[in-house]
């Protein structure tokens, strides 16, 4: 009953108030070009309601133009032409109580980086370049071997970012530590694990650079080279190999397919092939020395 | 590996505008307006499909979009859909009910190509002729997971309760596929099995949010419960039957020291997990500039597998206040908690069915016991601050930013340096940017890091009792692995505890085209642990043009250049186990 009251109440709700028409004709009357670019925008959309019973529509943003439509003169409205501070202040007027919140508090913002540096309010900008244009060289990390798919356009810098917050480089880690924005994704290594890999719950950056690495994975330098920055070889990576393709262990004659080469070739060694639980695991190693912690299974 | 990619996508259109026109000046009329695309896929892939096509489909045929926009009495309704293939496509839905209803709708797949380890590395490792051996059970299994997120968030807003705005959110990822598993088992040494392992994991998230809004500031209380599910379950990995490594003959039935008495166990076991995130925010601002927010966040996780559960709680306070139109102050303030239970470790200890030792265990023979606790690394207190300041010369002059990074983590186990558990940075940095002339922009930047304790393993390295000869479970005489891992002397590391990184860009746009140039520096070491010498040095250059075509298209012209020397030291070799 209460279900459906709710539900009776917002139908009327949403049937019963009229669309508040926008103050357009007037301008576009001079500003046909600009209001054109406006057609469908949501910008043009917005109700009083939304922004705590503002003005709306052209003078929503830019202001009275009363004096300005009399006097023909763009000194007597803003016209956002240099994005000074109080330009910005006016989009945060509305934007400020939505989900800009964190704004004023940002590193963009300290930057003096303005709206429109990024956005362009009668015509959308590319959401990539529109970062790209100060990031490039992370636009150029893009495009190493391995990358989140942002080049594929099936992700973008928002995904991870948020430009307008508050956050350690600005990262959308909803206020956590950066690996919990990790983990909006990549859920199954965040565990808690019984038995853990030390970076792997310090910081994801220790291993990984997000943005494009020649190694794969997005690792910040090739297997075994990054597991060797902590940890030392083993028996079977690294040691003196014979010239002899076949020799006789134990009575035994064992492989040795690439002779003296073969401590070179060990260097293409993964460490995660065995140890392939490497972002912890729930499941004990067969080892005792190792206190079941050798993250193989 | 040959990783050439060709990809040719002609996409011929017949771009059917239905679009119903609007009036001269009229911005909010009834209007509708929507095309349809048709085209061909053909793709060539020449190498490895998961080095050259990583996330792109390799399948060929036609490919289409949609795209309809419509503005009525009602609301308005903005939906687009690509199909590239059936593994590939994209979709956007939004739409508003007279603007009391908002929804915001996304759905991306795509494939996420892992590639075949056929693990050939390992066939070179030897001592004397011990190899690695290795199987492959699956070898012409391609190992794909196709990635498919739906995301919505709807906003209700209602004008007999402006200030009040309600959400609900939604978002569903779906992973399904093959992957690699491997499995490491000793016969005689080593024994690494390959096998594929069919995925079928979803994980939601469902969020609930309230906003009150006034003129100058906003309280959000949000809350987000998200369910990782893996449908499919672990593969099984069952075990060789040990034979001592030179004499050929059964050491133990089997080593299983933990969870199996038959050598049949579970490997490569996902974990499925619940987490519950609280967060609450406020935010107020003031005529004059002056902007103050405070977060604070909790949230659990649960491994549902072993009920494992991790706590975060965090809060952040940040305060900003701009003086007239040039200088700007930031002070911004975090403490925050992670903790997550201990772990008891209990080993079964084996009786020995063969040898001198027949009928004793490993404790009988050397006396020790391996049973422990596991402390978690991630138990820890942070504390973080970072203190800024801009001064705004002008539009044309620029604006010079100074900032300073303080960080304390104090963990609660985990040793940074011997007997220390806390790591405590500072980092200076400078930047001014300035943007002479319309489409002219020049940056640059410099920071000073410097880490005190930075991570590090300590003990990690370099064991000062080395064997010539294998470790003999017969012989208690001869030292054992873990005896060599508790003589170990070396630190090691990845993090630099002193760093420098340099930043010089230069950006020019005309018209909507954009070239910019980019050098940035970073060189950092670390020197101190026992025996550690780490360093690293990174240089890179790009080039970068870029410019759109079209609504729906555009190109990027990139050079790039990257310079590293990674500086790291280790004990080669070291028998360690």
């Amino acid at each position: 009953m209460l279900k459906r009251s709710l539900l009776v109440a917002a139908i009327a709700a949403v049937a019963l108030v009229p669309p508040v028409a926008a103050d357009v004709p007037v301008c576009a009357d001079c500003h046909d070009e600009a209001a054109a670019s406006m057609t469908n925008q949501v910008h043009m959309r917005i109700q009083p309601f939304e922004v705590s019973g503002r003005q709306v529509g052209c003078e929503g943003c830019h202001g009275d133009g009363e004096a300005h439509m009399e006097e023909g003169d763009p000194e007597l409205i803003r016209t956002f032409a240099n994005w000074t501070p109080s330009d910005v202040a006016a989009c945060m007027d509305c934007h400020g109580t939505k989900g800009l919140a964190e704004w004023n508090a940002s590193t963009h913002a300290m930057e003096n980086v303005a709206c429109g540096s990024c956005h362009g309010i009668h015509q959308a900008k590319n959401a990539i370049t529109a970062c790209a244009d100060c990031h490039s060289d992370v636009l150029a990390q893009f495009q190493l071997p391995s990358h989140h798919p942002v080049p594929e356009k099936m992700m973008d810098c928002a995904d991870c970012h948020d430009p307008h917050a508050a956050t350690d480089r600005m990262l959308k880690t909803n206020h956590m530590r950066p690996n919990d924005l990790c983990y909006t994704c990549h859920q199954s290594q965040e565990g808690p694990f019984i038995f853990e890999h030390e970076p792997v719950q310090e910081d994801c950056n220790l291993c990984h650079q997000p943005h494009g690495t020649v190694a794969n994975n997005l690792l910040t330098a090739n297997e075994p080279m990054l597991c060797l920055q902590c940890h030392e070889f083993h028996f079977h990576a690294g040691l003196y190999s014979p010239e002899e393709h076949e020799v006789e262990v134990g009575g035994y004659e064992r492989e040795n397919p690439f002779g003296v080469d073969g401590m070179n070739r060990s260097f293409t060694t993964k460490c995660s092939t065995c140890h392939s639980q490497i972002h912890g695991s729930d499941l004990p190693s067969q080892s005792l020395a190792s206190g079941g912690h050798g993250l193989v299974r | 590996m040959k990783t050439l990619q060709t990809f040719v996508l002609a996409t011929l259109l017949a771009a059917l505008p239905i679009a119903v026109a609007a009036e001269d000046g009229d911005v909010t009329p009834n209007t509708t307006e929507g095309s349809i695309e048709f085209g061909g896929l053909f793709s060539d892939v020449d190498g490895s499909p998961d080095m050259a096509a990583e996330y792109l489909t390799t399948n060929e045929g036609p490919v289409g979009a949609f795209k309809l926009k419509t503005d009525q009495d009602w609301g308005a309704l903005d939906l687009k859909f690509k199909y590239v293939a059936q593994d590939q496509n994209v979709g956007h839905l939004n739409f508003d009910i007279k603007r009391m209803v908002r929804s915001h709708n996304t759905y991306t797949k795509m494939p996420h190509r892992l590639g075949h380890d056929p693990m050939t590395a390992l066939t070179s490792v030897s001592r004397n002729g011990k190899v690695v051996r290795n199987t492959d059970m699956s070898p012409n299994q391609d190992y794909v997971m196709n990635y498919a997120v739906f995301e919505d968030r709807t906003e209700l807003q209602f004008p007999g309760f402006r200030p009040l705005t309600l959400a609900v959110g939604f978002r569903e990822q779906v992973r399904n596929g093959h992957t690699q598993a491997f499995t490491t088992s000793h016969c005689d040494s080593c024994h690494i099995k390959s096998q594929s392992h069919q995925r079928d994991q979803e994980t939601t998230d469902g969020s609930l949010e309230a906003a009150v809004a006034w003129k100058s500031g906003v309280i959000r209380a949000r809350y987000n419960n998200r369910k990782l599910r893996e449908s499919l379950p672990s593969v099984t990995g069952t075990f060789d039957k040990n034979l001592h490594p030179e004499l050929q003959v059964p050491v133990f039935d089997n080593r299983m020291q933990y969870d199996s008495d038959v050598g049949v166990v579970p490997v490569d076991l996902k974990p499925e997990i619940n987490k519950d995130t609280t967060r609450l925010d406020f935010r107020w601002a003031s005529k004059n500039g002056f902007a103050v927010t405070a977060n604070g966040v909790w949230s659990e996780t649960e491994n549902r597998g072993t009920g494992n559960t991790a706590d975060y709680s965090g809060y952040v306070v940040t305060a900003a206040k701009r003086f007239g139109n040039h200088l700007r102050l930031r002070w911004n303030g975090k403490v925050y908690q992670t903790e997550t239970n201990s772990v008891y470790i209990d080993t079964i200890e084996r009786v020995s069915p063969a040898g001198p030792q027949a009928g004793t265990t490993y404790y009988d023979i050397y006396g020790k016991n391996y049973d422990h606790t596991r402390y978690s690394v991630l138990n820890r207190d942070g504390l973080k601050s970072r203190l800024d300041a801009s001064y705004r010369f002008g539009r044309k002059l620029g604006t010079l930013r100074g900032v300073w990074d303080y960080e304390v983590i104090d963990r609660e186990y985990y040793e940074v340096a011997p007997g220390k558990k806390e790591t405590t940075s500072n980092i200076l940095g400078v930047s001014y940017r300035m943007r002479p002339a319309k489409g002219l922009r020049f940056d640059a930047e410099f920071k000073h890091g410097d880490v005190t304790n930075a991570f590090m393993a300590v003990d990690a390295t370099c064991s000062t009792l080395v064997s010539s000869r294998y470790t003999n479970p017969w012989n208690p005489e001869t030292p054992q692995y873990d005896d060599q891992h508790a003589t170990r002397i070396g630190d090691t590391t990845a993090s630099a505890s002193s760093w420098n990184k340099a930043v010089l860009a230069l950006g020019y746009t005309f018209g909507q085209s954009t070239l910019t140039g980019r050098y940035v520096y970073w060189d950092g070491s670390n020197s101190d642990g026992d025996l550690t010498d780490w360093s690293k040095n990174r240089q890179t250059a790009t080039i970068t043009f870029w410019s759109p075509g079209g609504s729906s298209w555009d190109w990027y012209l990139g050079w790039a250049y990257q310079d590293m020397s990674l500086d790291a030291p280790t004990c080669v070799p070291v028998f360690d186990g």
